[in-house]
């Protein structure tokens, strides 16, 4: 049946959405500090010490060197506090704090603790500790990683919006590619104009959820980064395409010229995000050594809302796009304008 | 805990700012699903009215 | 092969009969570093001298692009179709464009070696001009025919700078990146990727311009 495939998209987002605000996010640890006394406090997200009391275990690791904490009491559901025994001479500075519960399972933080003062002897080996491996938390959660935290629910709109461009802005090359095989206007050249235009605007829409994102993780709107400006970049040359077809009156003059500079438009594209980010310092997970989401979601937590959420946008931009055909289409047919039929 | 439980916490944004992004966010999507709803509709009907019009279109 | 040379004469040919427009280009590029000179008051810490050089240098592209010449017009160019192939045309125009870039941005360079002293570039002037030279073969590459573009579409320097700016921001990315490194005294093991890069970067704007001219040139 002609058509059934629209509905799926917004039914995907809308699935999507609910997914999003009702996962909860797993517990982890946020930051650990000196309280007084000279002991030290972890505070965590989602996590349930009190729970746990009495089954607690903390841990303290540097390298292949582990330790064991003491004195480890529970103040409250997301505070821990433990004694360090660190010997007078240490192996290194900085330590990991890794907390062991039964309810919220292994929590690791990197470089909790930093011995600024501490006399160090980089061969000095600690006496083997064994630490017990436990399972995580049951249930259905997002993974929890530091920094990001909540906001790990962008994933779920900001990376698929880009997924849905980049197809946009393929159909656009492929229509373009088939209009400048023709001497005259096309209907490719309106799949063109209709496929480049949902690109701008899911573009403008990963800018803004990008930036939105970057000032809660980095504390800015935007960062000087090659995955950034290449998305700006690539937005306005798609932005430029449609300034080109309004300066130009003729319409088989107007298709050509347009499809000559999609074809451009498309190869900064490549260049710029897929090329350029692999080779360049970033701050943007997967890229430039940081590690990528796809490290986490081994409980496939992730993957059950991020492939739908690609999926539907992908899915609502074909739409969105086939209304825009239409909607032109329309117009020309109302106005007893002579226009290539729609294939 | 969930966002829903996050957001009661007021961490997030200062209180209740959060719940306003989100409820307008939600609202720009459900519009604008809503709006290619109607959008499809409409353009059904034009060329439904286009075809009686003239078949040959 | 030989057409792309006689077009080449040709160019040059043209050149010089219409010499003012190099001239102009020239004295834009001037007048710019002399202005870079006096804002700066006489002296620049090496960062801000790699950006007004480049910043002059890419100004300076986007007018080379824009020049208008008598075979431009719609009439000549339909006369011209008859016996010159897209290609070659194509291919002169780049390579000439080039050139020209070449040139200015050479005379760029020497004029910002005496307003503005670099120092730091002691040593290192072959590197510098390697990546001037291997930028300005990619953004004339470009250029040349976004230019062919707006002048289709009826725009000029306003419309090639538009269309222009977004696609020479790769070239722009590797090519600071590469002079940064030069001007703060990188090694050649951390400096020649980038120079590939900018090579392969011209190439791609080259092949793409071979591609595509032809649909450009026919009515």
């Amino acid at each position: 049946m002609k058509g059934v495939w629209k509905p799926v998209g917004p039914l995907l987002l809308l699935y999507v959405a609910a997914m999003t605000a009702g996962v909860p996010l797993g517990p982890g640890l946020l930051e650990c500090t000196v309280v007084d006394g000279g002991a030290y406090a972890v505070r965590g997200h989602g996590t349930h010490f009190a729970d746990a009391t009495g089954t607690m275990q903390v841990f303290l690791r540097s390298g292949s060197n582990v330790m064991r904490a003491e004195n480890v009491d529970v103040r409250s559901e997301s505070v821990l506090a433990f004694e360090a025994p660190f010997p007078d001479t240490v192996p290194a500075r900085s330590w990991d704090v890794f907390v062991l519960s039964e309810v919220d399972g292994s929590l690791l933080l990197e470089n909790a603790v930093f011995l600024s003062d501490a006399v160090t002897d980089s061969s000095r080996a600690l006496p083997a500790v064994d630490v017990p491996t436990l399972s995580p938390p049951a249930g259905f959660h997002f993974p929890f990683q530091p920094r990001v935290e909540e906001t790990i629910r962008n994933l779920m709109w900001h990376v698929p919006l880009w997924f849905a461009m980049f197809v946009l802005a393929g159909m656009a090359f492929v229509a373009s590619i088939r209009q400048l095989g023709v001497p005259q206007v096309s209907a490719s050249d309106e799949h063109a104009r209709a496929a480049s235009a949902i690109a701008v605007g899911l573009g403008v829409a990963g800018l803004i959820t990008g930036s939105i994102w970057a000032r809660f993780t980095w504390g800015t709107w935007w960062v000087d980064d090659p995955q950034l400006n290449g998305a700006l970049v690539t937005t306005a040359a798609y932005g430029g395409y449609h300034i080109l077809r309004e300066s130009v009156d003729r319409p088989a003059m107007r298709a050509r010229l347009a499809a000559v500079y999609n074809v451009f438009a498309f190869v900064l594209l490549v260049i710029l995000l897929m090329i350029m980010p692999r080779f360049s310092e970033s701050l943007h997970p997967g890229k430039g050594g940081n590690p990528g989401f796809n490290t986490y979601d081994l409980d496939a937590s992730l993957r059950w809302v991020f492939y739908p959420a690609v999926l539907g946008w992908i899915l609502t931009a074909l739409w969105m796009q086939q209304l825009l055909l239409r909607m032109a289409r329309v117009r020309a047919l109302d106005a007893a304008k002579p226009m290539t039929p729609l294939p | 805990m969930n966002l829903l439980g996050f957001l009661s916490e007021s961490v997030f944004f200062g209180s209740g700012k959060a719940a306003v992004v989100l409820a307008v966010a939600g609202v720009v999507l459900v519009g604008f699903l809503v709006w290619m709803l109607w959008a499809e509709r409409r353009l059904s009907r034009l060329e439904r009215k286009i075809n009686e019009r003239d078949p040959r279109s | 092969m030989n057409a792309t040379l006689a077009l080449l004469r040709y160019f040059a040919h043209r050149e010089f009969r219409e010499s003012h427009q190099l001239w102009s280009l020239m004295l834009f590029a001037l007048t710019a570093v002399y202005a870079c000179y006096r804002i700066a008051a006489g002296s620049v810490e090496v960062g801000a001298w790699v950006a007004l050089h480049w910043v002059v240098v890419l100004f300076s592209a986007f007018n080379a692009a824009s020049r208008v010449h008598a075979d431009d017009a719609p009439e000549v160019r339909t006369w011209m179709r008859g016996w010159v192939r897209p290609r070659a045309w194509a291919a002169a125009r780049s390579l000439y464009a080039t050139l020209v870039l070449g040139a200015v941005s050479a005379v760029v360079f020497l004029a910002f070696v005496v307003f503005l002293p670099a120092p730091f570039l002691e040593g290192a002037v072959l590197a510098w001009l390697a990546g001037l030279w291997a930028t300005a073969w990619a953004l004339a590459a470009l250029l040349a025919v976004v230019s062919d573009l707006a002048l289709r579409a009826g725009g000029g320097f306003g419309l090639t700078a538009v269309l222009g700016l977004p696609l020479v921001v790769p070239v722009v990315l590797v090519s600071t990146h590469y002079c940064h490194g030069v001007a703060g005294g990188l090694a050649w093991n951390g400096l020649w990727p980038d120079l590939v890069f900018l090579v392969v970067l011209a190439g791609v704007a080259h092949a793409l311009a071979a591609l595509v001219f032809p649909y450009l040139w026919a009515e």
